[in-house]
């Protein structure tokens, strides 16, 4: 009750001194460098916090938030939708995913008047057919969009329900309080795809009998055919369709022998959860975050800082990480340009989201305005040498 | 143009520190001695043959740096846990290291480039090599 008071309370009195505008259901992030940050924001549920670090000269990783109606049309149900999109060999799928499933969620959800599991299977289904298409018409003129893929991590918080569909290794972690003790616990809640886990390339290895190269270790990793780390995806099509599996295509992404079956899966791992009145926040993050920091460990620090900022804490606390592992000081590791950038650490993409009220009354719902984020970056085209931005407002849509 | 004769002594240089005779010119340091606080203003890397070597940061700017560092990515895989490792030992890299910090010119920075595409693909063309010729032949 009286968190709940001093929550809105805050929501209220949240200092105006960050420096950009905070109204309307468009107020975007900011650029710095090669940080974009929303520090606070509102979404139906609670507050959230976002922040995105480039590594790679054009950002690999998408993100998105919209919250309000879940449908097409504005009778809803309501919600909010959190995605964050891994790009891999370009920015093309993730760019598409952020551009497409949630419209078809919507469309989805309309058709079913619910939301549900089937929803966002359809939606992500779409997606993959939509970006399927892409590369078939743009095969002939720029082939290696074959090669081009995107993990793909969705939540759907609806009606005090969370949905969590799940495609590669990004990862959605929970903090919940036990009562007894008042501490915060994680608790994982997507399934991982990378064939770093030994069930993994069991699967593989029982879905491909005939193939005992389908995982190969490489350079201490383990690939699927020695040349992606993760066994679902939207996108590289040249490992699902024989087809796109030849000449042009680079020699290095053709393999030796034609396939029948897919050897990556466009399948998510969806699981719904039923959200209790102690849990807290959930954390959204690509790998970037998880290969530095464990789930226990973020959770801490996003339960002992205030919220404002919490994304942008726990992607400097995985490049402060980084920077250890690399030998050398964060402050050195923040002066170095993206695309070498990328030899130091990943694109990390972190949105928190705070719970404040699962059931939201009908009134509040049709008072919210919706709001629609996406995360941002430095997204200059191929061959333009324009120096990086001064921190700069973009907009958020 | 490079002029030959500069092309001569640089050969000369080189096959005279590829004897392995020479003091060291630049900071290599031993693996673990390095328990002090990082170097301000600088980066590390490691030669294969596990020498440590701390560059100042403004040599990332430099191509031949770029491309050393797109091999590594290419023969070893992005490290996840640990330093940055380049392929090639620490007396070509004490030489890219010396090249760098005499400014040399842009030509000489792209005959160096050239020479390291043409090793690199040399040494990935003999998958039979073990790593002690791979390296005779990055050094030299």
């Amino acid at each position: 009750m009286l968190s709940g008071l001093m929550n809105l309370l805050r929501a209220c009195f949240r200092p105006g001194s960050e420096g950009f505008s905070r109204t309307g259901s468009d107020a975007g992030g900011r650029q710095d460098g090669l940080l974009w940050y929303k520090d606070s924001g509102q979404h139906l549920n609670g507050e959230f916090s976002m922040a995105v670090i480039q590594a790679n000269n054009l950002l690999e990783d998408q993100s998105q938030i919209e919250s309000g109606s879940l449908s097409s049309n504005e009778s809803g149900p309501y919600g909010t939708f959190i995605g964050i999109y891994d790009g891999h060999g370009g920015p093309e799928t993730s760019r598409f995913i952020n551009d497409h499933l949630f419209h078809h969620l919507k469309k989805f959800t309309s058709e079913q008047q619910s939301m549900s599991v089937d929803v966002i299977r359809k939606a992500l289904q779409a997606t993959e057919e939509g970006f399927i298409s892409v590369v078939a018409n743009q095969w002939s003129l720029s082939p290696q969009i074959a090669a081009v893929g995107s993990c793909c991590l969705v939540g759907v918080i609806c009606n005090g329900t969370l949905y969590i569909a799940n495609l590669g290794d990004s990862r959605a972690v929970l903090g919940r309080a036990v009562k007894a003790t008042g501490e915060v616990l994680a608790m994982q809640l997507s399934a991982e795809h990378n064939a770093s886990i030994e069930s993994i390339r069991q699967e593989l290895h029982s879905l491909h009998p005939d193939d005992p190269n389908i995982v190969v270790l490489k350079h201490n990793v383990w690939r699927v055919k020695g040349l992606i780390q993760v066994s679902k995806s939207i996108g590289d099509v040249y490992l699902k369709k024989a087809e796109f599996n030849r000449e042009p295509l680079y020699a290095k992404f053709r393999l030796r022998e034609p396939f029948k079956m897919p050897i990556l899966s466009s399948e998510p791992s969806i699981s719904v959860h039923h959200l209790q009145p102690n849990d807290q926040f959930i954390i959204f993050a690509s790998d970037g975050l998880w290969e530095h920091l464990s789930n226990q460990e973020a959770v801490d620090i996003v339960q002992n800082s205030p919220r404002s900022g919490s994304a942008r804490r726990l992607v400097k606390a995985a490049l402060q990480e980084a920077a250890k592992k690399r030998e050398m000081r964060y402050s050195d590791l923040k002066k170095i340009d993206r695309g070498v950038r990328r030899h130091f650490h990943d694109d990390t993409t972190v949105v928190v989201v705070y719970l404040d009220s699962n059931v939201v009354s009908r009134t509040s719902t049709a008072k919210f305005p919706g709001i629609s984020v996406r995360g941002g970056g430095i997204n200059l085209p191929h061959n333009t040498l324009a120096p990086c931005t001064t921190p700069t407002e973009i907009s958020g849509t | 143009m490079i002029s030959a004769k500069r092309l001569i002594e640089m050969a000369r240089k080189w096959q005279k520190m590829a004897a392995g005779k020479r003091k060291r010119i630049s900071y290599p340091r031993h693996h673990n001695l390095h328990s002090s606080a990082p170097n301000k203003g600088h980066f590390v890397v490691y030669s294969v043959d596990h020498k440590r070597f701390v560059v100042p940061l403004k040599y990332l700017t430099t191509n031949v740096f770029k491309e050393l560092l797109n091999w590594s990515e290419e023969e070893f895989g992005l490290p996840s846990n640990g330093p940055i490792t380049l392929p090639c030992d620490s007396i070509f890299l004490e030489y890219v290291i010396s090249l760098i910090r005499e400014h040399v010119p842009e030509e000489v920075e792209k005959a160096l480039i050239t020479s390291m595409v043409t090793c690199h693909h040399l040494a990935s063309s003999s998958s039979s090599s073990s790593s002690s010729s791979r390296m005779i032949i990055y050094g030299f």
